[in-house]
């Protein structure tokens, strides 16, 4: 089914909305989720997870390029159930705690204004990232985006992991005098 | 700034950056420079293949060189009567109206002159001899060069290698010849020129050749 159509779904509040996103999209959505968490159980709750969040935010979003919208929910919940998972890791030492309840105090945790800074951290990347060549802004996506691993990026982009892995250093130091520049503290 | 808010960030990336990279994920680029490498090889096959054709056809153009002066020496022995003991000259038309290689020597005789004519300045060869020559001035319709070798058919004496020598092009008189013409020809090329009479020491000749035949 044409995504246009799935939109559609869950716009009419249609549950087969779900069933045809799984069918076309679960596989794409696990990779990421995987690539993330390294845990299938974990991969799969996130995959869920995004059903559920492409059903609450359709409306009032209407993607316009359905993947983009449906991958970009699985990284963030990805993220999230990662940074979860590591914290109650480090719930046994009283150091990494304590590290965490002061991270909490110096930023709240999905405070509206740390989106906001993200989102102006975001454009100023976005922009950066029309200045690289197609080949380093490819490497770049594919890497910190999606985080598949270097030896998969440099393979579907058609060159060798030495030259992927040259392109990530050059572009990494690049993006850091890009974003002292532009005033970022850094 | 922590590296965790740089990968929040890159959530605000442009669709069609991310639709991009999420295309060459589904169907992967081949390796760009993977073409080099059949290059290479390609470039190679055609080598070996071509230098093997070159080794085989050198080993045949001498075996036939070979017979082929071996043919004009018996033929010359043959006739030694007639030639009184000189294998280059010959003395009268009615000796070379018998040759049974009349025709092919025809095509260069005949083209230059009657051998009648021989004399103190003029020579005509009995049979075509040619000369490898590279080109060093054009005129009109002749051109100066460096001998490069000896004749690779019929007599071959003429010439010392390195002399500068001129030669005349004159059209064949009996039938058209796969020559090249003076126009088609530039300094600094190197040719076999096929030659039947040498006049005042400038070669007269109706077939000029890159190849050897």
């Amino acid at each position: 089914m044409q995504d246009e159509k799935i939109v559609e779904l869950y716009w009419n509040r249609d549950e087969s909305a779900i069933r045809e996103t799984q069918e076309k999209y679960e596989n794409y959505l696990y990779k990421i989720a995987y690539n993330i968490l390294s845990d299938k159980e974990d991969s799969n709750e996130s995959v869920n997870d995004t059903y559920l969040a492409a059903w609450n935010s359709m409306p009032p979003h209407k993607p316009n390029v359905l993947s983009t919208y449906l991958g970009k929910l699985t990284r963030r919940i990805s993220i999230d159930i990662f940074r979860k998972r590591n914290r109650i890791k480090r719930q046994g030492s009283e150091y990494a705690l304590s590290l965490t309840e002061l991270e909490d105090c110096i930023s709240g945790n999905n405070s509206p204004e740390k989106d906001y800074e993200a989102q102006i951290l975001g454009e100023a990347i976005n922009t950066f990232l029309r200045t690289l060549s197609i080949d380093a802004r490819n490497v770049f996506i594919g890497r910190y985006y999606f985080l598949d691993s270097v030896k998969d990026v440099a393979k579907y982009c058609g060159i060798s992991e030495s030259k992927a892995k040259t392109l990530l250093f050059r572009t990494r130091n690049s993006l850091r005098e890009y974003l002292k520049k532009e005033g970022f503290d850094l | 700034m922590s590296q965790e808010q740089i990968i929040d960030a890159l959530e605000f990336i442009d669709d069609d950056m991310i639709e991009s990279v999420n295309v060459l994920r589904k169907y992967p680029e081949r390796h760009k420079h993977l073409w080099l490498n059949y290059v290479a090889v390609a470039a190679c096959i055609m080598l070996a293949i071509f230098g093997g054709f070159k080794y085989l056809g050198n080993n045949v153009s001498t075996e036939n060189h070979s017979s082929v002066n071996n043919g004009s020496t018996n033929q010359m022995s043959g006739t030694a009567d007639t030639v009184g003991g000189d294998e280059n000259k010959i003395e009268s038309a009615d000796q070379i109206t018998q040759d049974d290689n009349s025709s092919f020597r025809d095509e260069f005789a005949g083209s230059t002159g009657s051998t009648e004519n021989a004399g103190s300045s003029t020579e005509d060869i009995c049979f075509a001899a040619s000369v490898y020559i590279e080109i060093t001035e054009i005129s009109d319709n002749s051109f100066k060069g460096k001998v490069l070798k000896k004749a690779v058919v019929g007599n071959s004496t003429h010439f010392e290698e390195n002399q500068i020598v001129t030669v005349i092009y004159s059209e064949s008189t009996n039938e058209k010849l796969d020559t090249l013409l003076i126009k088609d020809l530039s300094v600094g090329e190197k040719v076999y020129v096929f030659y039947g009479k040498i006049e005042s020491g400038a070669i007269y000749t109706s077939r000029i050749q890159y190849e050897k035949f």
